[in-house]
């Protein structure tokens, strides 16, 4: 019998005084945390140390990357070298896998610590970095060399990147 | 304004006037209520609450009554629609009627009935009604399970309820709520509170299941039956049932002020405000509102069985006892 309600008293005496403790809540439009190192924000690319070698916009499994290249002499050597007129990444496809930047031979290619994409059309999300905008709703293609390919996979071609199979070769 | 102010007293004129005046309260008591159970819930779970709509989210209730007044209000197809759509009001009125009898100051009671103890019990009652029409009126099994589960929970603490009264009426000699507050005097000591705290316990666990309110919740009990009654209401109809929630637990608990806590009394002699005694039953029934909300965020909810054990073999024999003791007393002293 004196034991009956303790618990609920405790209960109580436990909800009173979180009723008077220190809020836990970040506000979060005002106060935003510091984001934890290698945390992956949107992507950006350092456009002077690109060197068009496309292979960020092969790996990226979600084709988010849309690179145009052409040949100039950008650096002054008289040789003219790959150069990326137009790059954009569609921030509506990209799923933050970082492949990309790994696999960047130039670093030039990374995350920052932006992470509020949004906008009130999908098409906003994709940000250009070239001088020449690339249209991020045509899928892009890897240069692959040409083959000849199979007569049966002349099928209706599909927004999917046919899958040519010799791109290991 | 001394026109005004002889036109006052004419009767008609007074009641109705003191009655829209009550109605106003009730409405915005509910209002301010949901903003500071929002707040209250917030904070004891170490969260903020709503605090984005005006200076700290005080202006939050008066988004939600906007957002409710322009929803849709949607009924199942095959409900009983007027049933379905009298339900709210059955249960909005009574918890807005009884508070014609609350005394709030020396002099200020709507009407001051001779038999508002009867009053009060009798026009809570309705509230059950209420909550079978919502049920009944759905044509959904959840609504129809938390309707007879209201039913039988609502009429069963009727009966603890009413015996707890009993005391204080024993004690004042008197049904009238401005005669029981009178006769508390206006020393903390001599409210009811003290001789009577078994009934003032009894009163305010029986007056927690008759609002409906948490470790009584099973009316509504949304972890097995959604939203029980209220599942199928949406906008304004479940706006209203909300408001008659909450408007009757302000109901509950200005009756628990006025009956065990000395209504309008201050608590020491030289605290009288005169008039403005109102002050006093705005702090005590806001802490008695208070500790419900804290009751329901720290306590869970009874299981159906346990909620009818409380009701007959604690509560009442408690309060039968407690008769008993009440009357030798009176008859010994």
């Amino acid at each position: 019998m004196p034991q009956v309600g303790q618990g609920i008293l405790k209960g109580m005496g436990v909800t009173l005084q979180h009723l008077f403790g220190q809020k836990i809540t970040r506000q979060y439009p005002e106060y935003k945390r510091n984001l934890p190192e290698r945390s992956r924000g949107m992507l950006t690319v350092d456009m002077d140390r690109c060197i068009a070698c496309l292979q960020c916009m092969r790996i990226c499994p979600d084709h988010c990357i849309s690179i145009e290249q052409t040949k100039r002499d950008a650096d002054g050597s008289g040789k003219p070298k790959p150069y990326a007129v137009g790059f954009v990444i569609d921030d509506s496809r990209c799923m933050y896998c970082s492949l990309c930047v790994e696999v960047c031979p130039v670093n030039c290619i990374y995350h920052t610590e932006e992470f509020e994409a949004q906008a009130y059309n999908r098409l906003e999300l994709a940000r250009q970095f070239g001088e020449r905008p690339v249209d991020p709703t045509i899928d892009p293609k890897p240069a692959v060399k040409k083959k000849k390919k199979p007569t049966k996979e002349k099928a209706p071609r599909t927004v999917e990147r046919p899958r040519t199979g010799d791109e290991a070769a | 304004m001394e026109t005004f102010l002889h036109l006052l007293e004419i009767e008609p004129i007074r009641l109705i006037i003191s009655f829209a005046a009550v109605l106003f309260l009730v409405l915005n008591l509910a209002a301010v209520l949901t903003m500071a159970e929002r707040k209250v819930s917030g904070y004891i779970h170490l969260r903020y609450g709503p605090n984005r709509v005006g200076p700290r989210g005080l202006l939050q209730p008066a988004a939600d009554v906007f957002k409710l007044f322009t929803k849709e209000n949607v009924s199942p197809g095959r409900s009983d629609l007027w049933v379905f759509l009298g339900a709210p009001i059955a249960m909005f009125i009574p918890a807005a009627l009884v508070w014609v009898v609350v005394p709030f100051a020396p002099d200020a009671v709507v009407a001051d009935i001779n038999v508002a103890v009867l009053f009060f019990v009798a026009i809570t009652s309705i509230g059950a009604l209420g909550v079978v029409m919502a049920g009944y009126g759905s044509r959904s099994a959840f609504s129809l399970l938390g309707a007879l589960r209201g039913a039988a929970q609502m009429i069963s603490y009727e009966v603890p309820l009413i015996l707890s009264l009993l005391g204080v009426v024993m004690l004042s000699g008197s049904l009238s709520l401005v005669d029981i507050v009178k006769a508390q005097g206006d020393t903390i000591w001599t409210w009811y509170f003290l001789p009577q705290l078994p009934m003032f316990v009894t009163f305010y666990i029986a007056g927690l299941a008759e609002v409906k309110r948490v470790p009584f919740d099973l009316p509504e009990g949304e972890s097995e039956i959604v939203g029980g009654f209220m599942v199928e209401y949406s906008g304004m109809t479940w706006a209203l049932i909300q408001a008659a929630e909450f408007a009757s637990m302000a109901v509950m608990s200005s009756i628990t002020v006025t009956l065990f806590l000395g209504g309008w009394q201050p608590p020491l002699p030289f605290l009288d405000l005169g008039n403005f005694n109102w002050v006093w039953f705005g702090i005590k029934t806001a802490l008695i509102m208070f500790t419900l909300q804290w009751i329901r965020w720290s306590v869970p909810r009874l299981r159906m069985d346990q909620l009818m054990d409380l009701g007959w073999k604690v509560l009442v024999p408690i309060t039968l006892i407690w008769l008993f003791v009440t009357a030798g007393a009176m008859l010994i002293f």
